[in-house]
């Protein structure tokens, strides 16, 4: 038939469904054609049953749906579904539906537990109703009033995994062969569908499964990232060099400080073998050391690194370090590299020396104080003799005079040693006077140079300020810089002096208790000039370059300008020379007495008590005030000082002065002596005297009640003149 | 023979005997007696099967007709 346009076939299909109504008319009028026309429509609700139910995917829903279809297909009052469990020895009632269908639903037995097991287990049908035989064992007919069983079993593709039971015919009466065949043929569909919904849920199953592992394993992951972050941001931020390696001993980490110390950055470092990046020798032999990483995986023990090992950087920079490195092991004790932890020890190393060197000069203070009491007694009368005895020549131009001046000479010279020493001892306090500085210079410069062929350029200020100074120990300084200018210019040459006012010094690098009004001192030469790499080291005791050097010179300089608050620094280029500079505080005090007497004042009549524990110390000072024509009465310690002056109160022959070593071993020195001097005379006059020029008693004389100080050893013309100045 | 419980699951067909049976089981003690009547074809097989699985004494089982009638002890 050819339909060639709209109208044709509207007309074919009103006359297909007229020839269809008619047959189905026909049909009817028959028992067959009833029966084919209820199986026709039979078969089309069951199809669209089966294709919806086939369509959900939800395993639960598909029991609901299957129990609820079947029970419609076959007009059971229950359906249920057993279902083999995984195991396979046992079945639960997956799906139900109708009366007691809560009651039934997830309730199970073993397989081979009531007719379901029955069916279950034979893989057979059952219908316990009125058209057919009882299969199981013949035991009992269905009689009618009892309720009718339909059971068919449910196959996937291999095996049974269940089936449907229809419990009860509605209305009463037994369910037909017609209902088993029914329910064979929606069981075959189902079976499909109860798979495939098994199958969609244990794939969502794992599904889900997956993604809780893999979101399980994204919060591992994300700890994993915060910890190793942590542990990257602890690790750099240590102050400690940190350096890890594998098992190779190649380089997998190393930490911001050990980037420094080594000179290589992280992304350089990685994968290199250590040796190459962490490079150590030893200080002493300059050999190098054994590589950490490699002991350490060989030995899987802790180790220390020795002592003087030195890190040499990228760029061959030098740095002591001390370090420590161990084994990193896994969970199960395996060593999965090495971890080495290491840091620079060059300044801490540097202030150990310092501090060892700071021991060795308290012990040289020691040693000096020790010996400072005798020595300067025995001085006071080598010097003192000397004096008097050139006096007694009272000629110049006597064979005997030139040799006791260089007698003289020597003994002051040792004097000089021995302030030197006792600089060191007792805490080298400078007994201040105010003074004018370019005196001070020139007297030291010139003593120093006499017969050299070095010469000194003065350029000093006509306003200089006064300073308050311990002349002796800035004369020191002035002689130690002096000396070390002229032994720079072994060929001869001149060293340029200056002196200026600085109203306020503007350089950060000078650090001193205030900023105005200081002297400044420069002392140049053009001499060889310091290398940069000891120019540090200078001011160091007991560090020196020369080969008779005692390595005290500088370091006393600078311990004596720091006492004076002052600062002190050096600039040198090899071969131009060098250049110290010196700061002292100005004083705002007016000089004492600036112009140097050096005429000896006239005989006085008075009496003197001398107060000193050595004979010869007595004897000289008897000597000398005798010859000047004063009175001496000799006294050996403080308490005879006190009973000699007290019984010559009242006597027509008072005491006037008393002169008292400050310290008497073993017995009551001048200061116990003194209170009690005052005591019976709060006017009496005393000098102090003492070798330790340094004294806090001897600096600070007045505050204890002493008129005046005299350090021994001292000359004739000191003594005099100061015994003059008191008395009047 | 004292019986503490009587269930009547005549012309109930499995598995309802089965499940008024252990639902009623539950609410009992060790000790106490249930007397059990049916006549769904398997029933008395069910009932044994159970029986053994709970270890529960059986003290009767009569058969008369079609209807099966068991004691047991919990």
């Amino acid at each position: 038939m050819t339909v060639n346009n709209h109208t044709d076939q509207q007309e074919l299909i009103i006359r297909l469904r007229e020839e269809n109504d008619l047959l189905r008319q026909a049909l009817n009028d028959t028992e067959c054609g009833r029966k084919l026309i209820q199986q026709k429509d039979e078969f089309s609700q069951f199809l669209g049953i089966s294709k919806a139910i086939v369509s959900e995917l939800d395993l639960s829903k598909v029991f609901e749906m299957v129990a609820n279809r079947a029970r419609e297909i076959v007009a059971a009052e229950m359906v249920i579904v057993p279902i083999i469990n995984p195991t396979r020895d046992r079945y639960t009632y997956m799906g139900a539906s109708g009366k007691d269908a809560e009651e039934l639903l997830g309730k199970g037995f073993k397989i081979q537990v009531g007719m379901c097991g029955w069916v279950l287990q034979n893989e057979r049908s059952l219908l316990f109703g009125e058209s057919n035989d009882w299969w199981m064992d013949e035991k009992t007919i269905w009689e009618e009033g009892q309720q009718s069983a339909l059971l068919v079993p449910m196959f996937d593709k291999h095996q049974i995994i269940g089936g449907l039971s229809a419990i009860g015919k509605i209305g009463g009466g037994s369910f037909s062969t017609h209902d088993l065949d029914l329910f064979t043929l929606f069981a075959n569909q189902v079976s499909i569908a109860i798979e495939n919904a098994r199958l969609f849920q244990d794939h969502q199953n794992i599904i889900g499964k997956l993604k809780q592992e893999i979101s399980k394993r994204k919060k591992i992951q994300t700890a994993l990232e915060k910890e190793k972050e942590q542990l990257a941001i602890t690790l750099r931020s240590i102050g400690d060099g940190v350096i890890t390696t594998d098992t190779d001993g190649k380089v997998v980490l190393i930490n911001k400080v050990a980037e420094k110390l080594c000179g290589w950055s992280q992304s350089e470092a990685c994968g290199k073998p250590l040796a190459e990046v962490f490079r150590i020798i030893s200080e002493e032999t300059r050999e190098p050391r054994d590589n950490p990483a490699e002991t350490i995986l060989k030995t899987g023990e802790i180790i220390e690194i020795a002592n003087h090992t030195a890190l040499i950087a990228r760029n061959g920079t030098e740095r002591s370090i001390a370090d420590s490195g161990a084994p990193i092991r896994d969970k199960s004790s395996q060593i999965i590299g090495v971890v080495l932890v290491f840091r620079d020890v060059t300044e801490s190393n540097r202030l150990k020396d310092e501090l060892l060197k700071v021991k060795k000069l308290e012990s040289v203070g020691v040693l000096a104080g020790g010996i400072a009491h005798d020595f300067n007694n025995i001085l006071v009368a080598i010097l003192g003799n000397i004096n008097l005895a050139s006096q007694i020549i009272g000629d110049d131009n006597h064979q005997v005079y030139p040799l006791l001046k260089d007698a003289e000479k020597a003994s002051l010279r040792a004097k000089d040693l021995t302030q030197q020493l006792l600089t060191f001892s007792q805490g080298g306090e400078p007994v201040r006077k105010t003074a004018a500085i370019p005196e001070v210079i020139k007297d030291s410069a010139d003593f120093v140079l006499r017969g050299s062929n070095v010469a000194c350029q003065y350029h000093i200020a006509d306003d200089l300020w006064l300073v308050e100074i311990d002349k002796g120990q800035i004369s020191q300084v002035i002689q130690n810089l002096i000396l070390n200018a002229s032994h720079a210019m072994p060929q001869g040459g001149n060293i340029q002096i200056s002196c200026e006012n600085i109203k306020t010094i503007s350089d950060p690098g000078i650090l001193l208790p205030r900023k105005n009004n200081y002297l400044k001192i420069t002392i140049s030469d053009s001499g060889i000039g310091i290398p940069k790499n000891i120019i540090d080291k200078i001011f160091d005791p007991y560090f020196s370059t020369k080969q008779k050097g005692s390595g005290l010179g500088l370091a006393i300089t600078h311990s004596i300008i720091s006492k004076h608050d002052g600062h002190i620094s050096v600039c040198s280029k090899l071969g131009e020379g060098t250049t110290f500079t010196i700061y002292l505080p100005a004083s705002s005090k007016e000089p004492q007495s600036l112009i140097k007497s050096t005429e000896i004042p006239p005989v006085g009549k008075a009496t003197i008590m001398i107060m000193d524990d050595d004979e010869m110390v007595r004897t000289l000072a008897q000597r000398i005030l005798s010859q000047f024509g004063y009175e001496v009465v000799l006294a050996e310690d403080g308490k005879e000082a006190i009973q000699l002056y007290e019984n010559a109160k009242d006597s027509p022959n008072p005491i006037d002065l008393i002169i008292m070593d400050l310290t008497i071993p073993g017995g009551m020195g001048g200061k116990e002596a003194i209170e009690k001097i005052h005591q019976i005379n709060p006017e009496a006059k005393v000098i102090v005297t003492s070798g330790y020029s340094n004294d806090p008693i001897m600096a600070n004389h007045k505050e204890y009640g002493f008129c005046a100080t005299i350090t021994k050893p001292f000359m004739i013309k000191e003594l005099i003149r100061l015994v003059s100045q008191v008395l009047s | 023979m004292k019986v503490d419980k009587e269930i009547d699951v005549l012309h109930k067909v499995c598995p309802l005997p089965l499940i008024t049976l252990a639902k009623e089981v539950r609410t009992m003690a060790k000790g106490q007696v249930v007397k059990i009547s049916g006549d769904d074809p398997i029933f008395e097989d069910s009932v044994l099967d159970f029986c053994r699985e709970g270890e529960h004494e059986i003290l009767e089982n009569n058969r008369e007709g079609r209807q099966v009638s068991i004691v047991f002890k919990i």
